[in-house]
């Protein structure tokens, strides 16, 4: 018996970095396998496209004037953007909507959390029905909020009517700030709550005792806030504003249900006017120029919220 | 006895064999594209001429060949341009027929299929069309004929005609007349005097307008060699005219600074305002008692859009082509539709029919239509008005970089309307459009 283990295990040790070596690459195997479909998909709709957009964006191709890409023209789509003055009034715009719009939603969603992060059966029914406005297409917004605001018939209009009586009427959208604002407004009406709904996870999060310490030594609420609350709620404040920065940065939709860009140009977003040249001038080449801007910019922004997510789940 | 009635018997069945071989042949000759289905690309589902167009198709055209045709309307005006451009373009086959206005056809022109010899083998009559209709639907270098006209629209300017026979007014034909009338209704109604827009961003609707002011006042847009010429006095005086309906004489309604066509005209579709100015084919639907309030289906008249004093009015025209695209896989059934839609007698039926408040419309291009008394009887007399204007009309510019200069332009006007410098702003209008065309 003893002898025919040891021919067994005889047998057996020399071949077992062979089996391992097999049962590795059989694992590999099962890893490609199981991940080649999501390859192919971001492949052939993420690195393709942009591979394709970066390749036409130094080459001449005017759609009215030829189905195909012409002339290499090297960089100077990127150097004509440069003296755009277009470009640079987008660029403008869309930093400014992007402040606003995420200040704006930082603030209400914290706000949101501090007032619904404890436990209540109120509490929980709110944070259910927090998530609502974001599931309202950004395009419905744009046009919902033009509506609401219209002098004519717009419940906004006619509520800021009744409470400002000199703002009776008043067309919002002809003046640039107020376009900004509201374009903002609508965007943080459908942001705030998610924000604030990761917020409440974050604040749920910290140990209750560390709160009772805080007030055992007598500090305030708002020193509470301060010194303790938004020191452990810093990484996820971090990474919900980089979300938000990342999204505002692309803006579209509101852009075209709201505004179409106006009053004039004023309210006319990098993401809007790289539309516009691809679709409306049909300057491909140009448009793909100004796309791989915005990519580049919005690249910087994703890698490092991946950087802290990843970090943070390691 | 037997053997004669067996000949007899197949004598009768060769004959009957015969005739159902012959009306098979008869039927496959008349009917050449019988089962073939056409895609055709055109916005807007509820205008009532492609209503009433589809209807005829479906109950007169498909019986008659065979050809099933099926319009896509799905894609709204705003963003039918896109559509167009990027069907036209990827040549995919999608669709086989495709409609566009005048003034956009131009970037895509080299996409569709050139109708000469079809024109000419069919003996389409070109004359009955107004020549800017020709004009539109020839290729940039204007030797090929690539679309036929099938809807267009004379600029008017529509108004209630119980608010200016009880205030003593006469329907303005300058635009300082219109000023004055204006006042007047101001100072003794509630009503808008005149619904206007200056919106409209990202189709160019508040070009309309301007353009009219700009030609009526001797102005151009593109001096014949292409360059940009809008930027001179008859230009400045012109513009400014345009804002000062706004800001000097408060004449329009308020939203009219963010308003577009469809909007402005619904203010006075709703009995709000006094007059509108806009293309002919809205009399459809101040006359519609299903779309307009009473008071104005029962008071709606019109003239000529006004032009400046001492100027003469500015004969404006507003074009759509129906073509077929190269890429179409079915070129000649597409072709025997458009030759077919676009005929004086399918579209003379449809002016005709005011059977339905849906498919009821004035719409109509060829002179020999607008100008028969029939025709002007049913549609209010506006046939007439609009064969005045488009006999002598002018277009949009029909150049290929047309969408970036009405992308500057749309964008100026509408600063200006929100306060920029005429003058100023002018100047540098031009000196963009110069750069679009000199790419």
């Amino acid at each position: 018996m003893a002898l025919k283990h040891e021919r067994t295990l005889a047998v057996a040790l020399p071949n077992r970095p062979a089996r391992e070596r097999t049962a590795r690459r059989q694992r590999n195997i099962a890893r490609i396998i199981l991940l080649a479909p999501a390859i192919i998909v971001v492949l052939a709709t993420t690195t393709y496209p942009l591979i394709s957009a970066a390749l036409v964006s130094l080459r001449d191709w005017n759609l009215t004037y030829s189905p195909n890409p012409q002339a290499w023209v090297g960089l100077r789509n990127y150097s004509n953007a440069l003296q755009d003055t277009s470009f640079i009034n987008a660029i403008e715009v869309t930093l400014e909507f992007t402040v606003v719009s995420v200040a704006l939603s930082m603030v209400l969603a914290l706000a949101m959390a501090l007032v619904l992060y404890k436990p209540g059966r109120a509490n929980v029914l709110t944070r259910s029905v927090l998530i609502l406005p974001f599931a309202v297409s950004a395009a419905l917004k744009g046009y919902s909020w033009r509506f609401m605001l219209d002098p004519g018939y717009g419940v906004y209009s006619k509520m800021i009517g009744f409470l400002f009586p000199p703002a009776q009427g008043y067309l919002w959208f002809t003046q640039k700030s107020w376009s900004l604002v509201f374009l903002a407004m609508s965007e943080v009406w459908g942001w705030a709550p998610l924000m604030a709904l990761m917020f409440i996870g974050g604040l749920s999060a910290i140990s209750p005792e560390i709160f009772e310490a805080a007030r055992v030594d007598g500090a305030s609420a708002w020193t509470v806030f301060v010194h303790i609350m938004l020191p452990l709620l810093r990484p996820i404040l971090f990474v919900a504003m980089l979300l938000k920065i990342i999204f505002s940065l692309k803006v579209f939709d509101q852009i075209v249900t709201m505004t179409g860009g106006g009053p004039g140009d004023s309210t006319q977003t990098l993401n809007y006017y790289v539309y516009q040249t691809a679709f409306r001038d049909l300057n491909m080449g140009y448009a793909s120029a100004l796309a791989i801007v915005l990519v580049i910019v919005l690249s910087l922004f994703s890698f490092v919220y991946v950087r802290i997510v990843i970090g943070k789940a390691e | 006895m037997r053997k004669w009635t067996s000949v007899r018997i197949a004598t009768v069945v060769l004959l009957a064999l015969s005739i159902w071989q012959g009306s098979h042949i008869a039927s496959a000759a008349s009917k050449p594209y019988a089962g073939t289905t056409l895609n055709m690309l055109v916005c807007c589902p509820t205008v009532a001429q492609f209503v009433a167009m589809q209807n005829l198709t479906n109950s007169a055209f498909t019986p008659q060949t065979g050809i099933t045709v099926h319009w896509d309307t799905s894609t709204p005006y705003g963003s039918i341009e896109q559509k167009l451009v990027t069907t036209a373009i990827s040549g995919t086959g999608e669709y086989d027929i495709a409609a566009w206005p005048d003034s956009w056809g131009s970037a895509i022109k080299q996409y569709m299929l050139p109708l000469d010899s079809d024109i000419a083998k069919a003996k389409i009559n070109l004359k009955d069309w107004p020549k800017a209709d020709i004009a539109a639907a020839k290729t940039l270098d204007g030797k090929h004929i690539v679309g036929l006209p099938f809807r267009g629209h004379a600029q008017l300017l529509f108004y209630r005609k119980d608010v200016f026979k009880k205030l003593n007014l006469t329907p303005p034909a300058t635009w300082q007349a219109l000023v004055k009338d204006a006042q007047t209704i101001k100072a003794k109604t509630s009503l808008d005097p005149l619904a206007l827009y200056y919106g409209g961003l990202g189709s160019g609707q508040n070009i309309f307008i301007w353009l009219n002011m700009l030609w009526s006042n001797g102005g151009t847009l593109l001096a014949k060699n292409g360059q940009p010429k809008f930027d001179s006095p008859a230009g400045i005086q012109a513009t400014q005219m345009y804002m000062d309906l706004l800001h000097k004489y408060h004449i329009t309604n308020p939203s009219a600074l963010t308003d577009d066509e469809g909007t402005s005209s619904t203010i006075y579709q709703k009995g709000k305002a006094a007059m509108w100015i806009g293309w002919s084919w809205y009399e459809e639907l101040y006359t519609n008692p299903t779309v307009s309030a009473p008071v104005v289906n029962k008071n709606t008249a019109f003239v000529a859009a006004p032009g400046m004093q001492g100027k003469g009015r500015a004969a404006y025209g507003y074009i759509w082509e129906s073509s077929v695209l190269k890429s179409s896989k079915h070129q000649q059934a597409a072709v025997a539709y458009v030759n077919w839609l676009t005929s004086a007698s399918v579209e003379r039926k449809i002016l005709l029919n005011k059977s339905d408040p849906k498919t009821s419309t004035v719409v109509g291009q060829h002179l020999s239509n607008l100008l028969n008394p029939q025709v002007n009887a049913a549609n209010f007399g506006v046939s007439k008005e609009m064969a005045a204007i488009l006999k002598s009309s002018r277009s949009e510019p029909l150049i290929p970089q047309w969408l970036k200069v009405q992308s500057i332009l749309e964008v100026d006007l509408n600063k200006m309307a929100n306060g920029a410098n005429v003058k100023s702003t002018l100047a540098q209008a031009q000196q963009d459009v110069a750069a679009a065309v000199k790419q």
